[in-house]
Formats: C-alpha cells, structure tokens, sequence
C-alpha cells in the first residue's frame, strides 16, 4: 500500500507521544487505542482503483463474516465501543495502550524505549515551535500576556 | 451499586474531533447514547479547551487509527454537518446548559 511505512511511523509516533504525555501530565489521563483493521474507513483510498472498488464494495461484506477468524478485523461501531469504554473508565489508568478488543497490551520495543520516545516528542515540539500556530498558543496561554 | 454511566461524572466534556465519519461518528453516537453530558464537536475554541483542562480532570484518548488529520476549515464544515446531531442529542444539550451555569461558580 503507497505510504505504509509513513502511515505506521507515524502511528508509533503518536503511541509514543501518547506514553511520554502520560508520564509527564498526571493530572490528565492519555491512553490510546488501536481500533484494529476497518475496511470501510478508507484506509485504502491511496491504492489503486481495482484495490479501492474492493475496499468500498467487497471487502465490507466479508467483513461481518471474517471478524471472528481475524482478530485484528474490526468496524467503526465495534472500534468507538472500545474507546467509549476507555474514555468513561473511572480507574483512572493512564499511559495504556489497548489492542481492538479493549484489551492492554504492550506497544513495539521501540515506542516503550523511553529514549525514542521523548525524542519523539521533543523533535516534535522544536518542530512545532517554529510554526505560527505554535507561537499563538503559546502567547495566548502564557500568564504574564 | 454503581453504573457504567455513573463513571461519567456531570462534570466530564468529550471532546472528539474528526466526529463526521467512521470510528470517530461512532464513538460520537455512543457517547452520546451513554448519556454523556456533553459531546462537543468538533473543537469549539481554544478558550473552551484551556477551560475544560483547567477545571476538570479528564480522559484524552488518541485513536491511532485512519484519521486524515486535522485539515483548515474542515472543522466548520464537519460542525454543520452535525447540526442535526445536536438536535437529535437533545438530552446533551439540556446537560450541556445545565453545566455551563454550574461552572461559573
């Protein structure tokens, strides 16, 4: 699929981001969620025509059918089941990473290396600090403006 | 005995964007069926945010999955495109007002 290492780089970025949230804002609680495969949300819209017509026409009907055989597989309904569910949790868990059946699990060696992580973020921010929406939040929230 | 809507206390915002398709319309719908008191979309103001944040502790959960990301001027249409969410969550709404007034203690 064009753009799959992009698209999973930036996944493991944003699981990363996620857990370096939740390690430095403990008043706030961040987790994330891996709602699984859906076919139906356009993951494929970049691919080539004969793959898009099979994800918007084929792929749907056979979904019902291969989810109990496919772990992974998954629906929009079935995906925002498990985030309602983390979002209402009364626990307080924060730093969690849930697999498509609301399940935690352990994201890649790589986003649980603390290392990566908090490079992940600080490259990010230097990034952001040069553009100028940064730059206007950054003003509007600072208390001496 | 508690109940899973109990977890929601009157006091909590979800905030969910990119609410007009896919799994983030379906997290909007169940929010929404759950009774949550508000289901605020997409993001109105920044001062909104800082307020929420500000007042209240409360979940922030990122989604990793197909999501094109926010787009300039996708948010004002996405917000029309859920006008009739609103009205039809008409109990979010009541709730919504309700803890707009309590929140200016």
């Amino acid at each position: 699929m064009p753009g799959a290492d992009a698209y999973a780089t930036s996944k493991q970025c944003t699981l990363a981001t996620v857990m370096v949230f939740a390690r430095e804002t403990q008043r706030l609680h961040f987790n994330a969620v891996e709602p699984g495969v859906n076919p139906t949300t356009g993951l494929s819209r970049d691919a080539n025509a004969f793959v898009r017509f099979l994800s918007k026409y084929i792929i749907p009907l056979l979904v019902p059918l291969l989810m109990p055989f496919i772990k992974v597989l998954s629906t929009p309904k079935r995906a925002a089941r498990v985030i309602t569910k983390v979002l209402i949790d009364a626990t307080g868990q924060t730093g969690v990473y849930y697999d498509e059946g609301g399940h935690p699990v352990l994201g890649s060696a790589l986003v649980r290396d603390p290392k990566f992580a908090e490079r992940v973020v600080a490259e990010t921010r230097a990034f952001l600090s040069t553009t100028l929406m940064y730059k206007e939040i950054s003003t509007a929230s600072s208390p001496t403006q | 005995m508690p109940t899973e809507n109990d977890a929601i206390s009157e006091n909590k915002i979800a905030i969910v964007t990119g609410g007009s398709r896919g799994i983030d319309r379906n997290t909007v719908l169940s929010l929404a069926k759950r009774g949550t008191p508000i289901v605020r979309y997409p993001i109105p103001t920044r001062d909104d945010v800082a307020h929420v944040v500000e007042r209240d502790a409360w979940s922030v959960t990122g989604c990793l999955g197909g999501d094109r990301g926010t787009r300039s001027g996708l948010a004002a249409k996405i917000l029309l495109q859920f006008q009739p969410l609103w009205q039809l969550t008409d109990l979010s709404q009541k709730r919504m007002y309700r803890t707009s007034e309590t929140r200016s203690d």
